[in-house]
């Protein structure tokens, strides 16, 4: 297997009842930077995901993260081996306030969900870590707000920030820009960018948004009607007629 | 602030048999066991949100515990307690396994059918629960303290123990809320699905909230016994797990000290309308509508609420 490929995914294909998905898609993600993974409307983007992150178990097929074979598991376990997602639809603790939403998932990353009797306002290190997650984000100012107080914009960051406690070796985003305003848009592609820069973790992106897809990506999968239509850089991927073809006839975003 | 008002209150609670006849004492000894156990139930009702309809059962465990150890000549306090304590706690450990599998309207039906069963089995196990007439307490236990002897049938001494124990019980559930865990669980009812992603183990987590909210409510259950001197198959009933569903609901299920206000408001009510009455839960009926519909927060968390948009 080739040491670089982080991800790997072998023969996956997934039907609901009679419904196929798709089947026989076979990828691989490389270590380090961002890899985007498009299609149109109903392509199966977001069922894709959802059996890599363990939302439940593909019908066919294999995956493996860092060569352990990951098919069947569930999400947590999955989390904890080092892969994190966030969702289309934003996926946070709303009544919950900021601090505590980042605090979540680093009570599961130090493994303390089960400690008791400690106050948590005396977990200094806890405390810390998720206000400098917070800082990263830009969100510091709104620690102790409710989460369902914040804007749209800095709801979807939040759920960056839960992703990011968790100190994963890879991201999967589903589409991070879903019904945001140009300027957000803007403001997640800056903080996408600042990440993959300064952080060792692998990000895998969906979005459909071809501008965004092909500014920040360096390698990109097209899926279309369930079936792996084409793989290359942004550039090949801009001059695939089979590419064109599938948007234009798909009815585009782009 | 806190600890200071806390302090007050329980100073106070301390006070109260000094103002009080024994009748008095007697329902106030009621609202402190009660108040507990819907402040057990409410650890999975208002902090984790998940709605149990078979507390009952569990409360039901400790007391029987305790009636059969008193029977067999166990006298220690503590020993009862801890037995209570553990034997609830095991049982919530062998259903709870199966409870826990899915939440909502589910979780509250496999609990009120285990509730069911467990009221069953203390009914018809004749021969060791002693049927519908249950076992009453041949001797009531009594605390031993500087060389004296208290016996619990003086409402006075019961009231201070049961105040003591609550108070030790109820320190214990502040803390576990205010831990990791206690985070951990309202992640629970904010977003199980969110916390899966997060890396949780939903099912383990539930559980584990389960187990100690069973075992907290034995604890209740083995001070009901001694208040009672008796453990008898109706503690285990299903319209007495709707007790803790109600007194948190009136009181308020998301403050902590709402489900034993609720208790209050429960007997304090009870004992006012029978005086006019023997139809009072019509009136508890009248009570409850208009604070779910209009102030679902309830008494306490509506009261609050208050205070805070003031100080904004």
């Amino acid at each position: 297997m080739n040491t670089q490929a982080i991800l790997k995914v072998e023969g996956l294909g997934h039907r609901f009842g009679d419904f196929r998905v798709f089947d026989n898609i076979n990828l691989e993600v490389k270590k380090g930077g961002i890899t985007a993974l498009i299609g149109p409307n109903g392509a199966g983007k977001t069922t894709f995901y959802n059996l890599v992150s363990g939302m439940f178990k593909p019908t066919e097929g294999k995956i493996f993260f860092k060569g352990t074979d990951i098919t069947g598991l569930d999400a947590h376990q999955i989390v904890d081996l080092g892969l994190a997602r966030s969702f289309q639809i934003t996926n946070i603790f709303p009544e919950l306030t900021v601090l505590e939403n980042i605090l979540i998932p680093l009570i599961m990353h130090t493994k303390k969900a089960f400690s008791f009797l400690r106050a948590l306002k005396k977990e200094v290190h806890l405390q810390n870590k998720a206000r400098e997650v917070l800082s990263t984000l830009g969100l510091e100012e709104f620690a102790n707000k409710k989460a369902s107080e914040l804007a749209y914009g800095d709801k979807r960051l939040i759920e960056i920030g839960i992703v990011l406690a968790r100190e994963p070796e890879m991201i999967l985003l589903d589409e991070p820009t879903a019904g945001m305003n140009p300027a957000e848009t803007e403001k997640m592609i800056q903080m996408i960018n600042h990440l993959a820069s300064t952080l060792e973790t692998t990000f895998f992106i969906t979005e459909h948004d071809m501008n965004v897809v092909f500014s920040v990506s360096s390698y990109i999968y097209v899926l279309h009607q369930g079936r792996l239509l084409a793989q290359g850089t942004p550039e090949q991927i801009r001059e695939n007629d089979k590419v064109k073809e599938a948007y234009l006839g798909g009815g585009a975003h782009a | 602030m806190r600890k200071l008002l806390a302090s007050i209150f329980v100073g106070s609670l301390f006070l109260l048999p000094l103002l009080f006849p024994d009748y008095w004492v007697l329902i106030l000894v009621e609202i402190l066991i009660m108040g507990f156990f819907a402040m057990s139930f409410n650890l999975l009702f208002g902090y984790s949100g998940l709605l149990s309809f078979g507390h009952a059962g569990l409360f039901g465990v400790g007391a029987f515990v305790s009636a059969l150890l008193i029977e067999q000549g166990y006298s220690s306090l503590l020993v009862l307690l801890i037995a209570g304590t553990m034997g609830a706690g095991i049982v919530s450990l062998i259903i709870g396994f199966l409870c826990v599998q899915h939440d909502e309207i589910y979780f509250a039906m496999i609990t009120l059918a285990f509730g069911m069963m467990l009221f069953t089995v203390a009914h018809n196990w004749t021969s060791l629960t002693g049927g519908s007439d249950g076992l009453p307490l041949m001797k009531i236990p009594s605390i031993h303290l500087l060389g004296n002897e208290y016996s619990l049938f003086l409402p006075g001494v019961l009231y201070y123990v049961v105040l003591v124990v609550t108070s030790l019980a109820a320190l214990l559930l502040w803390r576990l809320i205010n831990s990791p865990f206690g985070l951990i669980l309202k992640g629970l009812r904010e977003n199980k699905n969110r916390l899966r992603f997060a890396g949780g183990n939903i099912k383990l987590i539930r559980l584990v909230a389960f187990i100690i909210s069973g075992a907290l409510s034995g604890i209740a259950g083995v001070l009901f016994c001694w208040f009672s001197s008796m453990a008898t198959p109706d503690f285990l009933h299903w319209s007495f797990s709707a007790k803790p569903v109600i007194m948190s609901i009136l009181g308020g299920a998301g403050v902590f000290l709402g489900p034993l206000f609720g208790a209050a408001i429960f007997f304090v009510l009870e004992q006012i309308i029978r005086q006019f009455t023997d139809n009072w839960m019509i009136f508890l009926g009248m009570v409850l509508i208009p604070i779910v519909l209009f102030s679902p927060q309830g008494v306490l968390g509506s009261f609050q609420d208050i205070l805070e948009r003031r100080k904004k």
